[in-house]
């Protein structure tokens, strides 16, 4: 950590301290005003998409390793691997790259909440191109066993498989079983986001069942500076001044050449990325695609953006962003069952959640609404909940 | 004549010079006890003494504000900070009277000493309860039985301790109530902390059950209860036991040992889990 950043945090520190208000919101409701509307063929390049191929993946040999090795000893020990990562980490990106070590890998992404045995059934068999039909995990098992040779499943986002209810952790609790029982003809690869590991560890002691758990480590500075500025190949990037400078630096700014200028610039927008994302690649490109100002022809004004600081939040809401963070997306009706909260009640603090942009929604693949955490905000509301919901999660 | 003359002369000189004199000790007694009033209580003296009370008042009330925001922005570390509040305070009234004895009185150590023998023993007869409640006072703050924030229960009154002050303590009952309750009293009493310093505390939940009940699917549903409770502690364990009981009926008493976040949701805690626990013994006909 630089002076200027200790001297940042410890004046944002003094700030909580006395109780002063951070003003941050004005001045990005004024930008917003001011900001041009990008051009779509520019926004495009910082689309979010799940790599496929290891020669794109970045800064994850380690892991493609650890992933290799886990293989290997499945063939000898036939031990279940499960990969622990945060929303935006690139844990999908990892696994599809990954289908060199095993090319005939069978990928289950389960974008919706799996809730029944039915719905758990019809997708393994699908999955396994199995035809015939099924009443229960136990008969599949038997199938398995009896007709499969060497399988790889992948299975991603294992949290779709419970919901916090009495009786929400029957599904999981079967296929963990079902996950034993098939160990030596399917090599199972389950992946689940942090916050649902620290929950299910907690409670359901979920670790105990892998043998081997690989947690997706930060992306380096360098990797994440190079994703960005391949992202904007073709284009010139111009750095703005960013609306918060010290003065010292103000009158750096005041004494340099245009090209030492636009060096330093850089250097603070890279700067002020690398704090922001914390390795998170998704998170990255997030900063960096809020960041560009204006696009005129080839060339690209790029501005820092400045976070804004959580409002303080009502117990109730604290309640359900965590429980987001444990399910990974929510519908209301679910929601309701989680927190045994009304409809009502539900409804009126999805929507303050969603005013505060801490959330977003989209349709699921049944149609129905689903909330999750904004990517933008993760690591903030993390924060918060350990602070405020006393949570030892790191 | 002459010589009664004389004689009324003679006396009336006397009286007249003795009215003076007496005059004259009176003034000079006056004069001596308007300067050693004057030594005593100065202008500057008085101006002192409001100042430090003004200052004392406005550093309790700056310390208020200031710990008030503390806990507000650090809840996590809640706890900590209230248990510094009493003794900061203490030290502030205690800086108070020390300068207003140095400003007014200016003794020297073995005045002190004299004093302190001599008000020892006046203390010890004439305020002996206020003696015994501020040693009290010091005592729980040295000896730390319980700090602010903590959940204690003191001769049947079980709440938050909110204040730990010079002579008394208060405590904040789960009615609402505020319980005063002296130092020394307190001291001399048996005390159950139930948080100890932390910011999580156990609760139990007592369950009652027919005798016949299936203690495995009651164990599922009650330890669902309670871990799918927004309130638990997820970095504790959840304990479950069960008992029989045959007083007047027949009974299965179930006890939920779990911890909650935070002391203060103790027993909205315990309402949620009392409330899923009945709703799933319903959908599974436990009553019937």
């Amino acid at each position: 950590m630089s002076f200027l950043d200790k001297i940042k945090s410890g004046t944002s520190f003094l700030y909580k301290l006395f109780d002063i208000d951070e003003k941050n919101e004005v001045s990005i409701i004024k930008e917003a005003e001011e900001k041009k509307v990008l051009p779509n063929d520019y926004l495009e390049r910082f689309t979010l998409y799940p790599i496929q191929n290891k020669e794109f993946l970045k800064n994850r040999e380690e892991e493609l390793k650890s992933l290799e090795l886990s293989y290997e000893n499945w063939k000898i020990a036939n031990s279940p691997l499960l990969v622990v990562n945060d929303p935006g980490e690139g844990g999908t990106s990892l696994l599809h790259a990954s289908t060199y070590i095993y090319p005939s890998a069978k990928i289950l992404e389960t974008k919706a909440t799996i809730d029944t045995y039915d719905k758990l059934i019809a997708l393994l068999s699908k999955l396994l191109r199995i035809e015939d039909s099924f009443n229960s995990l136990k008969e599949l098992e038997i199938y398995i066993n009896q007709n499969l040779e060497s399988e790889v499943i992948i299975l991603e986002n294992i949290e779709r498989l419970f919901i916090r209810r009495v009786k929400g952790f029957d599904l999981l609790e079967d296929f963990l079983l079902f996950l034993h029982a098939t160990k030596t003809k399917i090599y199972w690869i389950i992946s689940i986001n942090k916050y649902s590991f620290y929950y299910l560890n907690r409670v359901k002691f979920l670790a105990s069942h892998f043998p081997s758990i690989v947690h997706l480590k930060p992306i380096s500075n360098e990797h994440l500076k190079s994703e960005i500025l391949d992202r904007n190949k073709g284009y010139k990037l111009v750095y703005l001044k960013p609306t918060k400078l010290s003065s010292k630096v103000e009158k750096q700014l005041k004494k340099i050449s245009k090209e030492e200028r636009q060096e330093l610039l850089e250097k603070i927008f890279f700067k002020q990325l690398f704090l922001f994302s914390k390795g998170n690649i998704s998170k990255a490109i997030l900063y960096a695609r809020n960041s560009a100002y204006n696009v005129k022809e080839k060339t690209v004004f790029v501005k820092p953006i400045q976070i804004k600081v959580i409002d303080d939040l009502a117990l109730n809401d604290l309640f359900i962003l965590e429980a987001m963070f444990q399910h990974r997306s929510l519908s209301i009706d679910e929601l309701n069952i989680v927190l045994r909260n009304s409809d009502r009640q539900s409804r009126l603090s999805i929507e303050k959640l969603l005013e505060k942009q801490l959330i977003r929604q989209r349709a699921s693949i049944n149609g129905r609404l689903e909330y999750r955490i904004n990517l933008i905000y993760l690591n903030l509301l993390k924060d918060l909940l350990r602070e405020r919901l006393n949570r030892n999660f790191r | 004549m002459k010589r009664i003359l004389n004689l009324l002369f003679l006396g009336i000189c006397t009286l007249s010079f003795a009215q003076k004199e007496t005059v004259k000790n009176v003034k000079s007694n006056v004069e001596n006890t308007i300067s050693t009033a004057t030594d005593v209580i100065s202008i500057t003296k008085i101006l002192t003494i409001v100042v430090v009370i003004i200052l004392t008042w406005g550093i309790m009330k700056l310390l208020d504000w200031f710990f008030k925001n503390l806990v507000k922005n650090f809840n996590r570390h809640r706890l900590k900070i209230l248990r510094l509040q009493p003794i900061v305070k203490i030290l502030v009234w205690t800086l108070a009277i020390y300068t207003l004895i140095i400003t007014l009185f200016n003794p020297s150590a073995e005045a002190v000493y004299a004093l302190m023998g001599s008000s020892a023993l006046a203390l010890g007869f004439a305020l002996q309860d206020i003696v015994k409640n501020v040693f009290g006072g010091l005592l729980i703050i040295l000896d730390r039985p319980f700090q602010i924030g903590d959940r204690i229960n003191i001769k049947g009154n079980y709440g938050e301790v909110i204040n730990i002050g010079l002579r008394n303590t208060i405590v904040s009952t789960l009615d609402d109530n505020t319980v005063t309750i002296p130092n020394s009293a307190i001291i001399s009493d048996s005390i159950s902390n139930a948080n100890s310093g932390a910011l999580d505390c156990m609760v139990v939940i007592n369950l009652w059950l027919p005798i016949d009940v299936d203690v495995t699917q009651i164990r599922k549903i009650v330890e669902e209860a309670a871990i799918t409770s927004r309130y638990l502690n997820i970095d504790r364990p959840v304990t479950i036991l069960f008992f029989d009981h045959f007083d007047d009926h027949a009974a299965t008493k179930v006890v939920v040992k779990a911890y909650v976040l935070d002391a203060r949701y103790e027993k909205l805690f315990e309402g949620d889990v009392t409330e899923t626990s009945k709703k799933a013994f319903i959908e599974a006909n436990i009553y019937n």
